[in-house]
């Protein structure tokens, strides 16, 4: 389109090239830091394991407990996952296609809560998950999830289902189909593209969500993945086992590239339009 | 200097590590149990009244002594109460893990409240949550016949643990604070340990010379220094009514001379650049590793560095403790030692009675044996490392608390009653040590928290005397 | 033209109503009561005080350095992160070579649990384990700093990693924008012979007024939050030089036991969370051009 010249090639291609060497290399470091000794990891932090020690994963795996908090992570996050979208969806289809008294209100009220800082909420929220006898649960923590995922998801689909035609809607209903008929069979489908955007971006938060298992959970054998190695990390610092905290971090970041590299570009567009909306 | 009550040569009856344990064999009739070989005696199999086939839980910190010990003591309370059990979680930060809990009045039996990020102690105390364990001092001990379980504690050691004269919590572990360095490394560089901090700071020039630095510390947690370097030094140059001072708030206290000197003095080691690269940035644990690779030479710590370290300690390496040098060589032989590790139940847990009952299983002779034979440390428990063949890392310290003598200097109170003050120190020592504040600014800035300690109505206030 | 509309209506609402009334609404309408009350956070209920806590929070010297750091984190980070997120996603989308793989790789940090990318950065920071203070020793450097260990580079270090973590979702908001904007423009500004950086500073940025506003308001909720980071990195540490707000107020109600006064700090940071939010809305709104 216009001159580019040679030189600024060169130096463009430098400074990409530079960033991604710092973005990758600390993983790389971590992966093989993560078969050595704790005495190589001492002595040499660039030499590569003289011997692969394995053993330091299944340190990670079976005495810290790293299998045990996927597992754990996985139980919340996926009935977390489809009853956000669902509820949510329900609730923004009624906010953008019906009038009715209160649907202003309704929607500023769930819009406020983007705004809150979690941080403002823990000890009141901590009580009242106490009360209701749900403290150390799974489904407390999934319910706690899917509320503090509620306002977000509906804004955003609420201004989707707003950008769908009601051409076909209309038709269904002259074809007698029930309102539940019309939402089920026509509208999810017509706004998916709108629920894996928001499938991704509030996976990927609940997948990392650190502060609410913090409060919510405290019983070990029930800790979310971050906490997990939060925990191990503070364990550490009495249990001089160094190398099994890098297999952790190893076995639970290769996972994660794996899933983000297949579908990079959905969880890309998932986690933009998500931010740009907002 | 008396508080402790423990005089010299008592003080190695009351361990009986010397091999001269004091002789408790009774005429009364001992009941001998299978698994662990406990010997209850006679009538006190259950003084406390625990209700039968009681399930209680216990949740304790597993720091530097690990928690295979405690699993011990609940295998004994097992089967001294056949159907009734405690449970044992070792954990780390305990606060975090238990204010839930505790807000939710659904605390554990008993717990273990130590380590970084431990409850405040002085809020439980000011609000009520923990139990008075009177009754269980004045119970019957479970394998000493004849003596009640306070009486076979080493006299003081459970002093910390009054607040207001109401014996709060108990303290399971007798603790020797110090200076560490590794025999063979001196022997093989023929240094000797100094007596003077004078003579500290040219050995440690020497040291320099050599290639290794003279000192690390914890570095991300530099009460350590507290402990091992401020408190016995105050106390060489100014005497123990310093901290019992600033312990009960009064005003100026940190002000004291002997205070700026200490200070100063071990500012010198930032200064002389004696302090190993990188120490501010490592861990206790990671600190106490390159010392263990000898690339420094002193360390402060108390007695659980040997079994917190012992999967990592190269063979030969031979570590011992000793007193930290002061101004006066005379002094040289004054140590801090004190009991440690609060063991508390909770007064609206589910079981009181079966948290006291543990403590006093886990405080028997035959749980503090174990102690020393595998931990490596003992129970502040008469008799509690009978026949026992202790490491030379214990030796060390057992040796340096008989040279004390009578000079056995106790540790302040105000880590656990204010937890405001605390943390200035923490932070203040850390700017001391990296040459970040003087030792002016040290005191003014912990001078400063004292003050708005002393003036704040809400928090409960605790004397010392 | 519904019949029965609130046959459907109310159903549909009253999971997200029920749900959020219960764990959003009424804990927040409960701190707003707790930060004006001293409470130890144990059994004993919260104690009214009025102003009170808000009256410390203004001579606490602790509060003002957290807010400062803060501060730094606000003004430093949106310039350095938005500037180079920006600067890359112009490159990028100037279809270079290997544009894919930069725009793959860039944005993988951002899915990592901050948890994991803090310690993973404490350890690349660590002055004996770590790799950058070999690096530095390699290259003859003999004392680097101790990054995470001194208050002067601690605050520093952890800009680093934040910069890292999220340059490359920024750049992909970016360039979202970027690829929005009609191609004739540009092939106008080429006939009139514009250079790249020309054709940037009076096409495409003026362009892209929307993703910078989401933006700004991404990275202000960001550089007001920073707790996991912090709280795996230094915990505040050295001698408080990386404290925030955040992690002030969780040190005052879970070491200190005091949960009123942390509450309080909490409304502070919420306000200041509004306040520039709707500033940045506010400065941004006229901006916008349509195409």
């Amino acid at each position: 389109m216009y001159k580019v010249s040679r030189w600024s090639a060169v130096s463009t291609q430098t400074v990409l090239v530079g960033w991604a060497v710092i973005v990758i290399f600390p993983m790389i470091w971590m992966i093989y830091s993560s078969l050595k000794t704790d005495q190589e990891l001492f002595f040499s932090p660039w030499a590569p394991p003289m011997e692969l020690q394995w053993d330091n994963f299944a340190r990670a795996w079976t005495k810290a407990h790293v299998g045990d908090y996927l597992l754990n992570t996985l139980i919340v996050v996926i009935p977390a996952l489809l009853l956000t979208l669902i509820i949510s969806a329900m609730a923004a289809y009624v906010l953008a296609r019906f009038e009715f008294v209160g649907r202003r209100f309704l929607f500023y009220m769930f819009l406020s809560g983007m705004l809150f800082p979690v941080f403002l909420a823990l000890v009141p929220l901590f009580s009242l998950v106490n009360q209701l006898k749900m403290l150390n649960t799974f489904h407390g923590l999934i319910l706690v999830y899917i509320a503090y995922s509620l306002p977000f998801t509906i804004f955003f689909l609420t201004g989707f289902f707003k950008t769908l035609p009601t051409e076909i809607e209309e038709s269904a209903i002259m074809d007698g189909a029930n309102p539940y008929q019309v939402f089920f069979k026509v509208m999810l489908p017509m706004a998916s593209p709108g629920l894996i955007s928001m499938g991704i971006f509030n996976f990927l938060g609940m997948w990392n969500q650190y502060v609410l298992p913090l409060v919510l959970i405290s019983d070990e054998s029930k800790y979310m993945l971050s906490q997990g190695l939060a925990f191990m990390l503070f364990k550490q610092f009495y249990e001089n086992d160094w190398s099994a905290l890098f297999a952790a971090l190893t076995i639970i970041m290769v996972p994660t590239l794996i899933v983000y590299i297949t579908f990079q570009k959905q969880i890309q567009d998932g986690i933009t339009t998500g931010a740009l909306k907002g | 200097m008396k508080k402790s009550g423990i005089s010299r040569r008592r003080f190695i009856e009351y361990t009986g590590a010397a091999g001269m344990g004091i002789g408790l064999s009774s005429v009364l009739p001992q009941t001998s149990l299978a698994k662990t070989g406990i010997k209850v005696a006679s009538g006190a199999a259950n003084p406390l009244g625990l209700a039968s086939n009681t399930q209680a839980e216990g949740v304790f910190f597993s720091g530097g002594f690990g928690h295979a010990y405690i699993e011990y003591a609940a295998e004994i309370f097992g089967e001294v109460h056949p159907g009734s059990s405690m449970s044992v979680e070792g954990i780390q930060r305990v606060g975090e893990r238990l204010r839930p809990r505790i807000i939710a009045g659904n605390p554990p039996d008993v717990i273990d409240n130590s380590g970084a990020g431990n409850l405040d102690t002085g809020a439980l105390v000011g609000e009520g949550e923990l139990m008075d364990l009177g009754p269980l001092m004045s119970a019957p001990a479970l394998d000493t016949p004849g003596k009640t379980f306070g009486e076979t504690l080493f006299p003081g050691s459970q002093n910390s643990g009054l607040f207001d004269g109401v014996q709060r919590y108990v303290n399971i572990a007798f603790t020797v604070f110090g200076v560490w360095h590794s025999k063979s490394l001196f022997d093989e560089k023929g240094w000797n340990y100094p007596t003077t901090w004078d003579g500290m700071l040219s050995l440690c020039d020497t040291i320099k010379t050599s290639g290794i630095a003279p000192w690390t510390y914890q570095g991300k947690y530099p009460q350590y220094m507290l402990f091992g370097l401020l408190e016995p030094i105050v106390s060489k140059i100014g005497g123990p009514q310093i901290w019992k001072d600033v312990d009960n708030l009064v005003p100026s206290a940190w002000e004291h001379p002997a205070m700026l000197q200490a200070l100063n003095m071990m500012k010198a080691l930032h200064d002389n650049g004696y302090i190993m690269e990188g120490t501010s940035g490592l861990t206790h644990t990671e600190s106490q590793a390159e010392w263990l690779q000898n690339k420094a030479a002193f360390i402060p710590c108390g007695t659980w560095l040997e079994n917190e370290m012992r999967s990592i300690t190269p063979g030969g390496f031979n570590m011992v403790i000793k007193p930290v040098p002061s101004d006066d060589a005379s002094r040289l032989s004054w140590i801090d030692a004190s009991s440690g590790e609060p063991f508390m139940v909770f007064s609206n847990g589910k079981n009181p009675v079966a948290g006291m009952e543990f403590l006093r299983c886990l405080l028997s002779k035959e749980s503090a044996k174990w102690f020393a034979q595998n931990v490596g440390s003992i129970m502040p428990v008469v008799g509690g490392a009978e026949g026992v063949d202790l490491s030379s890392a214990m030796t060390s310290a057992l040796a340096a608390v008989d040279n004390a003598g009578p000079n056995i200097l106790d540790r302040p109170s105000f880590p656990g009653w204010y937890s405001d003050i605390y943390s200035e120190v923490k932070d203040s020592m850390g700017a001391l040590l990296t040459g970040r504040a003087s030792a002016e600014e040290f005191i003014e800035r912990v001078q400063g928290a004292s003050d708005e300690v002393r003036e704040d109505e809400d928090i409960v206030k605790f004397k010392r005397t | 033209m519904r019949r029965n509309k609130y046959g459907i209506i109310l159903p549909f609402l009253a999971p997200a109503i029920i749900l959020y009334s219960l764990f959003v609404i009424y804990p927040y309408s409960q701190a707003m009561y707790v930060a004006f009350t001293k409470w130890k956070g144990l059994r004993k209920s919260p104690r009214f005080v009025g102003l009170d806590n808000f009256e410390k929070m203004l001579g606490d010297d602790k509060f003002w350095n957290a807010l400062s750091n803060n501060l730094i984190y606000l003004f430093v980070l949106p310039i350095v992160t938005l500037g180079f997120a920006l600067f890359m996603a112009f490159m990028i989308s100037q279809k270079v070579r290997f544009n894919n793989f930069y725009r793959v790789t860039y944005f993988f940090p951002q899915v990592m649990s901050v948890v994991a990318i803090g310690i993973l950065w404490s350890f690349v920071y660590h002055p004996t384990i770590g790799i950058f203070s070999s690096l530095l020793k390699a290259v003859g450097i003999k004392n680097p700093p101790v990054w995470l260990g001194d208050p002067d580079t601690a605050l520093w270090s952890i800009v680093a990693v934040t910069v890292w973590q999220s340059a490359g979702f920024f750049m992909v908001i970016f360039m979202a924008g970027m690829l929005s904007i009609p191609k004739s423009l540009y092939e106008a500004a080429a006939l009139d012979g514009a250079g790249r950086g020309s054709t940037f500073f009076r096409i495409t940025f003026p362009l892209l007024w929307e993703n910078t506003r989401s933006s700004l308001v991404f990275i202000t909720v960001i550089a007001m939050d920073m707790f996991g980071i912090t709280f795996t990195m230094t915990q505040g540490g050295p001698d408080r030089s990386t404290d925030v707000l955040a992690t002030l107020l969780y040190e005052h109600a879970f070491l200190h036991s005091r949960f009123g006064y942390a509450t309080s700090i909490a409304m502070v940071y919420f306000i200041i969370v509004i306040v520039l939010t709707l500033l940045i809305f506010r400065v941004t709104r006229r901006e916008t051009v349509e195409f």
